[in-house]
């Protein structure tokens, strides 16, 4: 299945939750396993409401969801207008340290970073960012050979 | 987001505050400012009852360290500050778990990321709700 699903929505934090469920039920079309979902939801909604309260400064906006599956994976891009910033070049927190010695921000970042498989940024033609999450789901239907070693 | 406050009694009082709905970046502020609300009506102990929660992000994460530091009588960093609020809690703590503030029941994704972030470490976590009620002191 080739399909690609596409959501265009204000940049809002009370629109975090039809984000959730839009990743949520599209990606159980893929028949991506739970706890893929679970796991790409989050990253998706960390992104998104970094895209909102420190890219658009909470002054709204638009950001375009899209999600395929490519293969073995789930791939979602999300796209915005706001202020060029790649959020990938954000220095990880070591969390082996005591608190008091880590880094200020990078939580939500650190999580997406974690859960997902790769993470990439661009900017794009129209001068916005463009932060795409691949997930490797283990779904129905894969066969054995359909996973490669990460 | 709905947070339903009981009162239960072990050793000591202990507010448990259950929260229904999905903790994100648009409903963390609310439980914050129920624990506040709390706070203020005399409770010191609170057990947060996750077993209604499917979802937690990161401003949970940010959620649970004000309210960590509002049962221990402590003005809470402004969540705009956000990782810096968790540069408090190390300092905070002296035997490595919060006495103040513990955990029922967080589904399996929300642990997952407690324990992606390492701030599984700071809270005491129980699947039983007398347990934890009794856990208290």
């Amino acid at each position: 299945m080739n399909a690609e699903h596409l959501l265009e929505i204000t940049a809002d934090l009370n629109n975090l939750a039809v984000i959730r469920r839009f990743v949520q039920e599209k990606a159980a079309l893929f028949q991506a396993d739970a706890d893929s979902i679970s796991d790409l939801v989050l990253a998706v909604d960390e992104v998104v409401n970094n895209i909102i309260v420190h890219g658009y400064r909470n002054q709204g906006g638009m950001i375009e969801v899209r999600l395929i599956r490519r293969n073995d994976r789930l791939v979602v891009s999300l796209r915005d207008q706001a202020p060029v910033f790649d959020p990938t070049n954000l220095p990880a927190p070591d969390i082996n340290l005591p608190l008091e010695q880590r880094p200020l921000g990078g939580m939500g970042v650190y999580l997406v970073m974690e859960l997902m498989d790769n993470v990439s940024y661009r900017v794009t033609e129209a001068g916005g960012n463009e932060l795409t999450l691949e997930k490797r789901i283990a779904g129905a239907g894969l066969r054995s050979n359909d996973m490669p070693a990460k | 987001m709905e947070i339903i406050v009981y009162q239960a009694q072990g050793k000591v009082p202990i507010s448990i505050l259950t929260i229904k709905g999905d903790l994100d970046g648009a409903t963390f502020q609310e439980l914050i400012a129920k624990a506040q609300e709390v706070y203020e009506g005399g409770a010191r102990y609170v057990l947060l009852d996750m077993a209604e929660m499917p979802f937690m992000s990161s401003a949970g994460l940010v959620a649970l360290h004000s309210i960590a530091m509002i049962m221990s009588g402590q003005t809470p960093p402004n969540p705009e500050d956000g990782w810096g609020a968790f540069r408090q809690i190390d300092r905070d703590r002296d035997s490595g778990k919060q006495r103040h503030v513990k955990l029922l029941s967080p589904q399996p994704p929300v642990d997952r990321a407690l324990e992606k972030t390492g701030l599984k470490q700071f809270f005491e976590i129980h699947t039983d709700r007398e347990a934890a009620i009794a856990s208290f002191e």
